[in-house]
């Protein structure tokens, strides 16, 4: 009897075995039902959009594979292509921009844009496309000819100016409640720009012909007159209209409350992201977690409109939707935008010897991922599509090639200091390291988000009156990330774009 | 001045009758003719490729799929140059693939090389395929009307041993040609268009000889060409693939072509 139960027992015990071992096999059989990425399948419709005998079938699957991977560069250049041999430039060169906003590398794509405006009477927008041609490939022989041929003719005229900000028409007048006002546009001409002034006074100028400069408002008509002048000496200029009135921030030293600081802003929106659980990078512990801290603390300090985007669901596309599509649609320009990423970062070394800096969407590979990532030069274009007049990029995230520069500002009455660069547009930008760095996470948080919280409720307020901005943000991270972290890691901070500040209110100390 | 020309003539055709002698098969095979009005060689120099970077002008990424089913569970596979060769690495559990195309179209006769590297997983492999190829297919034709020169080194889950065999497919429909059991391949696969004909030929690394696999009637039209690494045949409805599958290439060569047509973009 006892010997019955005893094999009645081994053979319950083996047939629990063979249950187990029988389940481990099927877990080790099943197949995988992980897809692909929509960047994947992007790159599938693609290829076989080359081997379509209808054009128009082709560009049905480019249209196809853009929608599922808006980060994918190629599909814009042909479909842009498409539309120019059919004579729609207008199209074409959406398209061409879309491509270019990208950060494509295709010397023909600029040529092409260059060969469509130069067509259309627009020398000098084609002649700086040219001059992008040649800096990626220099002997391309279009490329040579057609800027020979626009260099040919004389030139006797002055810069053409585009004026972004204040985007009013000429000679209307604009009510503006600041006593400083950012002035902000391009100015292009074919023998490139010698000077931009503002009301007299020299602007800063980049190799593009972008310009900026701040300027004091007088209350009533203030009429703002932007001059510039060619590498030849033509010049041209252009003028609006604006009415200043009085300053809504009273004269004081320090901010009394969040609601002060919040005045300076209409609206003020947040656009959050934390990646644990990537499809092809290797997991991180604490990003979720410090996504949904720096929501808290956001919520606290007055940003009303968060968007919270976590693990599976910041995709590439979903990400660039938030920043194609929905900031540029929601905000105006008086309006702050803080974009908080933590995630993987990767650094590219690029053929000419510079570096390209991305922040990697959950669905990136980690060999392709230069289409399915996000690249800053992506992120700089798009700042230029949001209204707002302060943006900040906070990179939970090690970079390089993020080509920032740095100015600190100074005033003798920090009121005024305040009151001057809330004023002026701004995009800020902070990173947790630099190329070949990692970040840290101790204790529940990375090590850079732990000191980003604690900058925000107060310790980066360096002159203690209540505020803290973009810049005493990066000069409060930086050392202090940097020793905790035993030199492993160092922020890096600058600007994008603009002489203002983003700005926080934070806890009275 | 006239006796030295005379004298490089001779040499010429006394080259070009050794060459001939080479040759097993009584009719002149393509690969013992030369390609006639190529462009020099300085000229064709600038679309040789090392792989020492990925060169973004001369090649596009690309992956095609050949059924819903495989495109609703497939995964673009890792490519990424190491040591001055471009590794194509296969993702597990999904149809996976990788590919270059070329960004140029070839006009006219022309003759063209790569060296590829596959070890052909032996163990655990019965629910993919491993096929790398190097292919030349009729630009401006869809998929089911193709015509198309391939020779790939591959191996199906039924054969004990990877095999060498060239393809070509003609209005979309596969006729498969010569093959060879081989085992992993280590060398370089070649394609040679010579007016309405076209040969494909293998050679092994450290021989000097060429095998050609097969010549048949091809197109006349621009072709576009580009290599490849897949899991999986055209016909395949399912994968599991717990292994992935690595191929190296290397040292792409156009040793003649009439013309290399220039993308608008």
């Amino acid at each position: 009897m006892k010997r019955e139960k005893e094999e009645a027992a081994i053979v319950t015990y083996l047939k629990m075995r063979l249950a187990v071992i029988a389940l481990l096999i099927a877990c080790l059989y099943v197949p995988s039902a992980v897809a692909g990425t929509d960047c994947d399948k992007a790159m599938a419709l693609a290829t076989e959009a080359m081997l379509k005998s209808k054009e128009e079938d082709s560009v049905r699957l480019w249209e196809e594979a853009v929608n599922l991977c808006p980060g994918f560069i190629r599909p814009y250049e042909l479909i842009g292509n498409y539309y120019r041999k059919r004579g729609h430039s207008e199209k074409a060169i959406e398209f061409f921009n879309k491509a270019s906003d990208l950060g494509s590398r295709n010397h023909k794509l600029y040529y092409l844009l260059a060969d469509i405006l130069f067509k259309k009477g627009n020398l000098d927008v084609a002649h700086k496309y040219l001059n992008k041609s040649l800096s990626i490939r220099k002997d391309y022989p279009k490329s040579v000819a057609l800027k020979a041929k626009i260099e040919e003719g004389p030139d006797k005229h002055g810069p053409k100016i585009i004026l972004y900000e204040p985007s009013v028409p000429r000679g209307i007048k604009r009510v503006h409640p600041y006593e400083n006002l950012t002035v902000r546009g391009m100015a292009t001409d074919r023998s490139g720009i010698s000077w931009v002034r503002i009301n007299q006074l020299d602007a800063s100028v980049d190799e593009d012909g972008n310009f900026i400069k701040d300027i004091a408002l007088q209350i009533g008509t203030n009429t703002i007159v932007v001059e510039a002048a060619d590498g030849l000496g033509n010049g041209s200029s252009f003028s609006v209209t604006v009415e200043g009135r009085p300053s809504i921030v009273s004269d004081r030293t320090r901010f009394e409350s969040s609601s002060e600081v919040k005045d300076l802003y209409g609206k003020s929106f947040a656009v959050v992201i934390g990646i644990n659980n990537y499809e092809k990078w290797p997991p991180l512990e604490f990003a979720v977690a410090d996504a949904g801290a720096v929501r808290n603390r956001l919520e606290k300090i007055g940003f009303d409109q968060i968007t919270t985007i976590l693990d599976k669901e910041a995709t590439q596309r979903r990400i660039l939707t938030e920043l194609f599509d929905e900031l540029p649609k929601k905000t105006t320009r008086d309006d702050r935008v803080l974009f908080y990423f933590a995630g993987h970062g990767q650094t590219e070394n690029l053929p000419d010897g510079k570096k390209r800096g991305y922040i990697i969407p959950v669905d990136t590979d980690t060999a392709n991922y230069s289409t399915a990532a996000i690249s800053m030069e992506q992120i700089r274009s798009l700042s230029s599509r949001i209204h707002a007049k302060h943006i900040l990029y906070v990179m939970d995230s090690c970079y390089s090639g993020l080509g920032l520069s740095r100015s600190l500002g100074a005033s003798t009455k920090i009121s005024d200091y305040i009151r001057k660069v809330s004023s002026m547009r701004v995009v800020q930008i902070i990173a947790a390291g630099g190329k070949g760095e990692q970040v840290q996470e101790r204790e529940g948080h990375g090590l850079f988000t732990t000191y980003f919280l604690r900058a925000l409720k107060g310790e980066a307020d360096i002159n203690k009156d209540n505020v803290v901005t973009g810049t005493e943000l990066g000069a409060y991270l930086r050392p202090t990330v940097s020793n905790a972290s035993r030199q492993a890691q160092t922020p890096l901070y600058g600007r994008l774009e603009g002489e203002g500040e983003f700005l926080f209110s934070v806890e009275k100390r | 001045m006239q006796e030295k020309m005379r004298l490089s003539l001779c040499l010429f055709w006394l080259f070009a009758i050794i060459s001939g002698c080479e040759t097993t098969s009584p009719e002149v095979k393509l690969s013992a003719s030369r390609i006639e009005k190529s462009l020099p060689q300085s000229k064709l120099a600038y679309y040789n490729d090392t792989f020492d970077k990925m060169r973004e002008d001369l090649w596009s990424k690309a992956a095609l799929v050949f059924t819903k089913g495989q495109l609703s569970n497939f995964k673009l596979a890792d490519m990424t140059i190491v040591n001055g060769r471009l590794k194509i690495e296969t993702q597990r559990g999904s149809f996976s693939k990788g590919a270059l195309a070329f960004k140029y179209a070839l006009r006219g006769d022309f003759d063209i090389q790569v060296d590829c590297h596959i070890d052909f997983s032996l163990g655990g492999v019965y629910d993919m395929d491993q096929v790398a190829a190097f292919v030349a297919h009729e630009k401006g034709l869809d998929f089911k009307t193709i015509n198309s020169a391939i020779v790939q080194a591959m191996k199906t889950p039924k054969w004990h041993r990877g095999k060498i065999l060239s393809f070509q497919k003609k209005s979309g429909k596969s006729h498969p040609g010569e093959s060879y059991e081989i085992g992993s391949f280590r060398g370089t696969f070649r394609i040679i268009r010579k007016g309405n004909k076209a040969s494909t030929l293998y050679r092994l690394a450290g021989k000097a000889k060429w095998k050609e696999l097969d010549t048949f009637s091809f197109t006349t039209n621009d072709v576009l060409v580009g290599f490849l690494l897949q899991n999986f045949i055209p016909k395949r409805t399912s994968i599991t693939a717990e292994t992935s599958i690595t191929a190296l290439f290397d040292n792409f060569r156009i040793n003649a072509a009439q013309e290399i047509i220039e993308e608008e973009i």
